[in-house]
Parts: structure tokens; sequence; C-alpha cells
């Protein structure tokens, strides 16, 4: 038998819905979501999956308070279920059901439904259950065609649009890399910045001899303004991102220690008589140095 | 006659006789959370399976869901689960699989927390909550005071492991900005902040002080297609930003240089730095004292 305990008793109810209490409010907006949508999408193409999670039942009101399942619980009553099937757990507390969910990622869920079209499954059915275009399958599916495998390492815990790759794979592998690792340093992978990076890359570093096409609207000296540009700030970007951070904290540090120094009668008298320049330098950061060193 | 539900049992199934139907790679981290859950609180759902007879190696199951589960329980040598068993074709189950996987919502981390103070609202002691949930003493206190304070943006921050508890506590607890600098400087000496979560926590701070402690969300953003006009201004702003960072960047070096260069020929000084011992100022933060003498002070 098991060692694990189990917390919930093994034996599935079927419930009314009007015998499930939900423990919290719902986000604002959540109806109206895409998700949301797509939860209802996948529970008319495949149904329920999971049984919702429910506290045992309060003896006078005969209520189940739930656990796990919130958002499940209004598209149930929103496709017009009247039951839920339902686990009864042993123990009353919600936190550690949704604690555990981990949202996949971007290279996992192409990962997944490549694997499943390869299997045969229909694109159209995946696409209707979760209530997407059969084209994005397709795109998600080819997600990393022409991606090198070091970018695609880079990427791999990362959340990004579908059409970060079809710009990607218009790169060479070695530029490739470069925007990938430039993206993630600001913290943006929108499929906007890496457009902006591709107009800003010199032709000798994208994947085809053709050239880009040319955005109406974009002048070529403004091109290669930003190709310049961008190439500058990469490299500058990279030096500082490492030290920015230790330098202002010490500056912080330091600054308190200077405070003391001033503070002293002392020690400002002798600085004031023989080095009266850094004294008012001091005082100058005393007076200015906020966190990020303005 | 109202929809139904798909027919299913649960029954206890050995572990080895089931066989991953689309495997999702895990992070190490991940799964070590999944498995210290179940060690400690047990398992919370079953996993979902479908019979098959066609497999090889002994299978007779296809896993639908709870492949993190399932892994769990092998690796803490468990031999039997139990499993809910549905009858659906393979397409069906590949696309049960997708969608318990995709078509799920992410919580936003107040409704995450809210089951901890719910539990706190039932009349549970801390220690109790901090029992059921897995949590540790001290996170649950933590997490029960910021609640309690209303500190939703400090909340976010340390549910998303941006920022310490203890750091976000001493932050929720100061009343100016010098204490909040003091409470910064003191979790950085005694190495609870690091470089990347100090600039995390500055930025928490800046919104905090001028939003105001509770988060409010906006409506979400819509994509929008790409023009030029939408292309250069992105780029624009993307550059303006890393050129202020460099900027910035660059001034807190000059300055820190300055200090440290400063410091170190004052110091060299001996009437000065008889007078600093004089009047106990002679003890420089460890930080500062190991870039004005970097191998180690003089004797």
């Amino acid at each position: 038998m098991s060692q694990s305990p189990l917390g919930f008793i093994p034996d599935p109810l079927t419930l009314p819905l009007d015998r499930i209490l939900p423990s919290r409010r719902i986000p604002d907006g959540i109806l109206a979501s895409r998700k949301f949508k797509q939860i209802i999408a996948s529970l008319e193409e495949v149904g329920l999956i999971e049984p919702l999670s429910v506290s045992k039942a309060n003896r006078a009101s005969r209520q189940h308070l739930l656990l796990d399942g919130h958002t499940r619980l209004l598209a149930l009553r929103q496709l017009g279920y009247a039951e839920a099937p339902c686990l009864v757990a042993t123990d009353d507390e919600s936190y550690t059901y949704n604690n555990r969910i981990n949202r996949i990622s971007s290279i996992q869920e192409h990962q997944m439904l490549r694997r499943a079209v390869e299997r045969g499954v229909s694109a159209s059915r995946l696409a209707k259950a979760l209530n997407v275009d059969v084209s994005q399958i397709h795109k998600k599916v080819g997600l990393l065609d022409g991606i090198c495998p070091e970018a695609v390492e880079m990427l791999k815990d990362q959340h990004f649009s579908t059409g970060l790759g079809a710009v990607l794979r218009k790169l060479k592998t070695t530029r490739q890399i470069e925007c990938v690792e430039l993206m993630l340093t600001a913290n943006n992978l929108t499929a906007a910045y890496a457009h902006a990076l591709l107009a800003a890359t010199p032709s000798h570093l994208l994947a085809s001899e053709a050239k880009p096409k040319k955005m109406r609207g974009v002048t070529a000296e403004q091109m290669a303004k930003m190709e310049r540009e961008m190439g500058n700030l990469q490299g500058q970007l990279k030096l500082v991102e490492k030290s920015y951070g230790q330098d202002v904290l010490l500056l912080v540090l330091a600054r308190g220690y200077l405070g003391k120094l001033i503070d002293n009668k002392a020690v400002f008298r002798f600085l004031s008589r023989r080095q009266p320049d850094v004294l008012s330098e001091f005082e100058g950061i005393i007076q200015t140095v906020a966190l990020d060193g303005k | 006659m109202t929809k139904q539900h798909r027919t299913t049992h649960l029954q206890m199934i050995p572990v080895d006789q089931i066989a991953v139907l689309n495997p999702r790679d895990r992070n190490g981290r991940e799964f070590e959370q999944i498995i210290s859950n179940i060690r400690s609180l047990g398992l919370k759902k079953p996993v979902t399976v479908t019979p098959r007879s066609d497999l090889e190696e002994g299978k007779q199951y296809l896993l639908i869901c709870g492949e993190g589960r399932l892994k769990a329980f092998k690796s803490l040598d468990e031999k039997e689960i139990p499993a809910l068993v549905v009858e659906v074709d393979d397409e069906d189950a590949f696309i049960m699989s997708l969608s318990e996987n995709i078509a799920r919502r992410a919580y936003r981390p107040l409704e995450l927390l809210a089951g901890i103070e719910q539990l706190s609202n039932q009349g549970y002691d801390k220690r109790i909550i901090a029992q059921k949930t897995g949590l540790s003493l001290d996170y649950v206190k933590g997490i029960l005071l910021l609640l309690e304070k209303g500190e939703e943006r400090l909340l976010v921050a340390v549910e998303g492991g941006r920022v310490p508890l203890n750091a976000a506590i001493t932050i929720a607890s100061a009343d100016s900005d010098e204490t909040v600098q003091k409470a910064l400087q003191d979790a950085y000496e005694s190495g609870k902040l690091r470089g990347g979560q100090l600039m995390q926590v500055r930025r928490i701070l800046q919104r905090r002080n001028t939003l105001g402690k509770s988060i409010a969300h906006g409506p979400a953003r819509k994509g929008s297609s790409v023009t030029a006009t939408s292309l250069v201004r992105n780029y624009q702003h993307e550059v303006e930003r890393q050129k202020l960072m460099v900027k910035k960047a660059e001034f807190a070096q000059q300055r820190l240089l300055f200090v440290i260069e400063a410091l170190r020929q004052l110091l060299a000084d001996e009437h000065f730095s008889n007078l600093l011992r004089a009047e106990g100022l002679d003890t420089l933060p460890k930080q500062l004292a190991e870039r004005v003498w970097p191998g180690g002070r003089a004797a």
C-alpha cells in the first residue's frame, strides 16, 4: 500500500453546481480574457479533464468549499452543466493546488504540439480546443524551424510570442544568438522589439541574401543610424549591466559613511581646512545620491 | 437534459504500467518542489490515464495528465498511484493532455496568497497554516503581516521571488525613506540582498512611492501589427531606455571611483586616520573597505 499520504478521498463524487461554494473572488476581467475563452473551448471539445477539488461538506448547509477549479466552475456554469465531478480533499487549504501550477514555457508548448501533430492529431481540432486559428497551431509547430540550438537553449524557460521565431529565422546564427541575448538583457521578448532588431541588422548578417522588405516610411539613413546605434549600445549595456547594481549599492554605503564623517565636527574642520574641494564633493554626494546614482 | 460529464472511475495503478503520452520537459527546481510537497502534504490530485492493449514493455495505460505527479511518485519509490481511468482514443487523449497544460489560467500572486489569508480568517494558527501548506512558519508570518498592511506590491514581488521576504517586511515596517535605505543597507551587508535583487527592490519602491501599496491591473495590452512608425517608435523607446541605463551606470561608477580614491588618499594621511580613530569613525562598511584597500588594509 502507498506510503505517501493521499490528500483526497479516493471516491469521486458528482455534485450539483449549487452545492459548490467558491472560496475566493475571481479577479475582474477574467470572463472576457483569452484564457477563459480557451478554457471554455477546451471544455466543449474534450469535456472536463480533471475533477474539481472541494472540502468536506458543511454539516448544516451540505455545501462544499471549492479549493481548486474556480475558473472551471465558472466555465461549467456558462456552458450549462448542472453538475461537476469532484474529489473531496482531506484538508481544507486551497493554497497548494494553485501554487504548483507552472506555466508551460513557449518551447515546451511547441514541443508538445509538434509531437501531437506528428502523431496524427488533427491541427484543426487542436485549434478548436485551444480556441486559436489553425494557422497559429502550424506556426507554433514550426516555431523553432531555422533557429539555432544555442538561441533555443537561451529561450528554453521563457514565454514569448509566436511571431518571435519568424523574425529570428531571418537572421544568421551568430546574429540570432546576439539578438536573443540582447532581448533577454533588455527583458523584452516581444515580436515588435525583434522586428526593430531585425531592421537594425546589417544585411551580411541576414540569413538570405535578399535584402529585407523595405519598410515604407523608414529612410535608408534612419536604418543605417539604427544599425550603428544598436551595435554600440549592445556592447555598452552588456558591460554596465554587471557592475551597475554593485556600484549603486557601494555608493549608498559610502553615502552613509561620508554622512557620519561630515557630521563629526573635528573631521569636518580637518577637511574644510585641508581638503575643501574633496569636502564639497562629499557634501554634494551626500545630498544628491539617490539609490540609483542620480 | 443537461450536459453530462464523461464517466470515469478511480483506481490504484502500478506506476510502471503507465506510459507517458506526450512528455513535458520540466526543469529540476519545479520537480523538486512537487516531490517535497507530495512527501510532506500527500498527493492532492490523482493522475488521469486511458487504458491501451497495444503498448510495449508491459505498459497498459497512457498518461493524459499528471506527469509531474507520476514521476514524483516513482522517485519516492511508490509502487502504485491513484488514477482516474477514462476511455478515450489517442487523438482525444492528446488534446486532453495539451488542454490540461495550455488551457489553464496562471494565477495572480495575490490570488495565490489569498489561500493563506483565508486559512488565517478561518481561525487557524500560523503554525497550523504552515503545516497545511508545507510553507515555513516564518514565511506564513511574513505574508500575513504584509497582507495585513496592504502591501500588495511587495507581496507580488515576494511571491515571484524577486524580493526576499525579510527585506519586504523591513520595508513595510519602515516609516520613512531614510529607514528604508537603512534597511536596504543592512540587508545588503548581511548578504540577504544581492546586486540584481537590489535593482528590483528599487523599482518596486519607486512604484510603491508614486502609485501606492496596492496594485491595480490596467486593461490587457493589445497586440499591434508592425508598421514603420510603430517599429521606429518601439526601437527609439528601447534605445532611450538603454541609453539612460548606460548613462546612469557611468555616472554611478564615476562617483564611486571618486569616493574610493578620495578615501584612499585621505586615509593614507596619518593625521586624518589618527583623527578618525580618535573619533571612532575608522571602520568603513565592509564592501567599501574592500574597494578602498583591494589587497586588505595596510597595517
